[in-house]
């Protein structure tokens, strides 16, 4: 018992010294001057909104639409005979708005299945340097997809709810330096409905997304994303490597990857091409924002 | 911050109404592949025939490229079983109705026979 009370007199001592050696030195941080430390945020982790396929930890100013048009071909393999894949087109049309310098909301409609998706983006921690700097980002996302497409017969089977899928998302990442950003974003992802009896209605992945910077306008990005747990039958992981090239106000991302679909949903359940057998595609994800508010 | 608070647990809310369905099991008849017998030439065939061949006839290079014969077919088997099954194809006309869904599926699961 005496023990007990020992060690936490001794602790509470301890906070004591802490806290008053820690008001020395912020008098003495003030003796120095008003400007000699500030704390500075952590911008131009990545060029875009997205690394490729997933969300960056990138966000888009505040009052700023950021409209995406994005493109997913059919594979390489056939050459010039379809041009690379480019007979063959999938797209997404899409609409980011920055609500707030860290919060950004978005909608967007893919032709496969005819599916609409939406997300929120929330940023509650920013990497900073500085006094209360932090060493890297964290970013919570939180989505979901309806597909608007028919149901096959007997159509009277099916419930609007079979529509609609969810994903939540978190991202941690870091700017190690000008040239260098890495991320991790673990995505849990549920589909009210799965095609199969056996089929999960739940799927982990865990993306891991990089940024090197090759100049001021171009960098090479890396998008992988391993599904962990309840991956759909017959589906790979995704995987996507390219360049951004930014010009003024748009970014064009130029890469190739295996995955056709362009939200969460899509992406980690209906890849089928396996990219180390060359069922690879190319696709580009291009990016336009305009200022719709003047800063205050 | 309030209403990224309010927002976030709206969409807590409609995560938490999710459901755990699956669609072989909303039609249990329609996806058994008991008893089933797909025959390539005359289930299989003719349903790749009518709804596939418009984007992957001859000399297409779509996808996994021309579905005209058995050789061809039985090669996609299994990009074929799960692109319809998800409903990702045909793209062109909707997905296929339950029944012939079934018989490509059945037909994959029974180790893609020439009969």
């Amino acid at each position: 018992m005496n023990k007990r009370i020992g060690g936490r007199l001794a602790a509470l001592l301890l906070l004591v010294v802490a806290h008053t050696a820690y008001a020395q030195d912020e008098d003495l941080l003030k003796q120095l001057g008003p400007d000699t430390a500030k704390k500075e945020y952590v911008k131009n982790a990545f060029k875009s909104s997205r690394v490729i396929n997933n969300h960056s930890m990138e966000f888009i100013g505040k009052g700023v639409m950021d409209v995406r048009i994005l493109h997913r071909f059919g594979t390489i393999q056939n050459g010039f005979e379809d041009l690379f894949g480019l007979d063959e087109a999938n797209t997404r049309f899409g609409f980011d708005y920055g609500v707030g310098k860290s919060l950004t909301i978005g909608i967007g409609r893919s032709n496969v299945n005819k599916e609409l998706d939406g997300f929120i983006k929330y940023r509650p921690i920013w990497q900073s340097k500085g006094p209360g700097g932090f060493p890297f980002s964290v970013v919570l996302i939180t989505g979901m997809t309806v597909r608007t497409q028919d149901f096959p017969e007997p159509k009277d089977a099916y419930e609007f709810k079979h529509r609609l899928a969810f994903f939540q998302e978190v991202i941690i990442g870091r700017k190690f330096s000008e040239g260098l950003s890495l991320q991790l974003n673990p995505i849990f992802l549920h589909r009210n409905l799965v095609p199969g009896a056996e089929d999960d209605n739940n799927t982990w992945a865990l993306g891991m997304g990089g940024r090197v910077k090759l100049s001021k306008r171009t960098a090479f990005v890396l998008d992988y994303t391993p599904i962990l747990a309840g991956r759909q039958e017959g589906t790979k992981d995704p995987i996507a490597m390219g360049f951004d090239f930014e010009t003024g106000g748009h970014v064009f991302q130029l890469h190739f990857t295996n995955a056709i679909g362009m939200n969460e949903r899509a992406f980690l359940t209906t890849t089928t091409d396996d990219f180390w057998k060359g069922e690879i595609r190319f696709g580009f994800n291009l990016s336009r924002v305009f200022t719709l508010s003047k800063k205050k | 911050m309030k209403k990224v608070f309010i927002t976030l647990v709206v969409c807590l809310a409609v995560f938490v109404a999710c459901t755990n369905d699956k669609e072989e099991l909303l039609n249990p008849s329609g996806n058994d592949c008991t008893g089933v017998n797909a025959s390539f030439a005359n289930d299989v065939l003719p349903i790749i025939q009518a709804k596939c061949q418009g984007c992957h006839g001859a000399g297409s290079t779509n996808g996994p490229g021309q579905l005209t014969n058995y050789n061809e077919i039985k090669n996609a088997a299994a990009k074929i079983r799960t692109a319809v099954v998800t409903g990702y194809m045909p793209k062109v006309g909707g997905p296929l109705p339950s029944s012939e869904i079934k018989m490509i599926k059945c037909w994959v699961d029974s180790g893609t026979p020439n009969n």
